[in-house]
């Protein structure tokens, strides 16, 4: 053993170091008449960290020498993180509700972000019932039920198609009556079981209210639908 | 409390009266402070001889022992006074457990195994060698006091910035202290042991 060098003493170590010696602590000193125990409210005191720096140095001395204060030491400690930890999470909750009551009350309202906006401002979900609309072939004009309604908003459309129309991709054409550019997009058709149905996302905020033609034409074929529709 | 002391005492003997001589084997008074705090921390000092060293009536020689080291200390560093008690039980507990080395030869031969394992280790390993309790209690009965102090506050949850806050230095310079003073105490254990294995020796 001569020569040694010793420990460089890291971290760890001292973690191990320590786990070790509170170990011993109870088996070293025993203590069964509490000689010189400081008491409990010293050492509620301690854990809490609230005793003048004079009588801190004696009484911590006192608590890892002493097995029944050691003991008692540590159950305090514990309880006061429990309420420190307790306390943060309690005046976090009530500091976010405090200041959401504040934002509420005070009228204050953030401009929205982009981002937001297009989160929130949806597409409104709306159903195009065609199945027994009047279509409009090339040349033959016919006016059996009235056309159907279709609000200037941004629309996530399920249209219902006639029976007897085929399954996939469609491309759809608002065609306005007079002059104006037609507003295009794409869907695939599908049977839910009850009826053909056309889903598309159509965005009719920016076109101007009137009468449109709303052709749907299956890709691949050279001609299709025709259905007269009022945009308001 | 009481009640709880009155608990704690059940199964123990009593503690005999404290007693102890005026002035030291040169004629000098043992200080009236240090005579004071021997004897409030006579019954701690009594049930710890009781445990380690089995031999309660040599608790009291000890003790005087101690205090008469401790109150020559206390005339050559007067910054002694200021924790005495701490001070008086570092090194009370740094006497039992040099006593239990020379008289019980188990105790000696057992350390000196773990010893001589963990000198079989590189340096970073060496905590981890000395992990069996028997080295680690002895390494802490060997601390200086104020690296005891450094423990025990340690052993207390305090953080290295509430301890070098205390000793007023950084909690970078206060970690480096008690590393250094875990590192000596360490050698002055293996001097501790290395001597008495030559006694040994020279007793055969």
């Amino acid at each position: 053993m001569k020569g040694q060098k010793g420990p460089n003493l890291g971290r760890r170590e001292e973690e191990r170091l320590l786990d070790l010696a509170r170990r011993t602590v109870g088996s070293e000193f025993p203590n069964p008449e509490r000689a010189e125990c400081p008491g409990t409210q010293a050492l509620k005191a301690l854990a809490r960290r609230r005793l003048s720096k004079l009588k801190t140095d004696e009484i911590i001395d006192h608590i890892a020498s002493c097995a029944p204060c050691f003991v008692e030491y540590n159950r305090y400690r514990r309880e006061h993180w429990q309420r420190t930890i307790v306390g943060l999470i309690s005046g976090c909750a009530v500091l976010a509700i405090a200041i959401g009551l504040l934002l509420h009350f005070s009228g204050v309202r953030f401009p929205r972000q982009p981002a937001t906006q297009t989160a929130q401002a949806r597409a409104r979900a709306v159903i195009l019932d065609l199945r027994d609309s009047s279509v409009e072939r090339s040349g033959d004009a016919r006016n059996v039920a009235p056309p159907k309604t279709l609000t200037r908003e941004d629309l996530d459309l399920t249209i219902e198609l006639p029976i007897g129309t085929e399954d996939g991709e469609y491309l759809l054409e608002l065609r306005p009556s007079g002059d104006g550019a037609a507003t295009r997009a794409t869907g695939a058709a599908t049977w839910n079981g009850t009826a053909e149905v056309l889903r598309t996302h159509l965005d009719l905020r920016g076109v101007a209210a009137g009468g449109y033609s709303l052709i749907i034409q299956k890709q691949g074929d050279t001609s299709g639908r025709t259905y007269r529709v009022i945009v308001e | 409390m009481r009640e709880t002391q009155d608990e704690k005492t059940t199964g123990f003997g009593t503690v005999p009266p404290f007693w102890l001589r005026a002035t030291d084997e040169s004629g000098a008074p043992i200080d009236p402070r240090v005579r004071e705090a021997a004897q409030a921390l006579w019954p701690w000092a009594y049930r710890q001889v009781e445990a380690l060293l089995h031999d309660a009536p040599c608790a009291a020689e000890l003790l005087e022992e101690v205090a008469i080291d401790v109150s020559i200390r206390l005339q050559a560093s007067p910054e002694v006074g200021a924790n005495l008690k701490g001070y008086l039980r570092t090194s009370f507990h740094h006497r039992v457990r040099s006593q239990l080395l020379r008289i019980n030869r188990l105790v000696h031969q057992g350390l000196v195994r773990e010893l001589e394992s963990a000198h079989q280790m590189q340096a970073p390993d060496w905590i981890r060698a000395i992990e069996a309790d028997l080295s680690v209690q002895f390494l802490v009965a060997y601390l200086p006091h104020p690296v005891r102090h450094m423990l025990n506050r340690r052993l207390l949850g305090f953080s290295w910035r509430e301890i070098g806050g205390s000793i007023g230095t950084s909690a970078k310079n206060a970690r480096a202290r008690f590393y250094y003073g875990v590192q000596s105490a360490y050698e002055a254990l293996l001097r501790d042991v290395e001597e008495r294995r030559r006694e040994e020796e020279s007793k055969k």
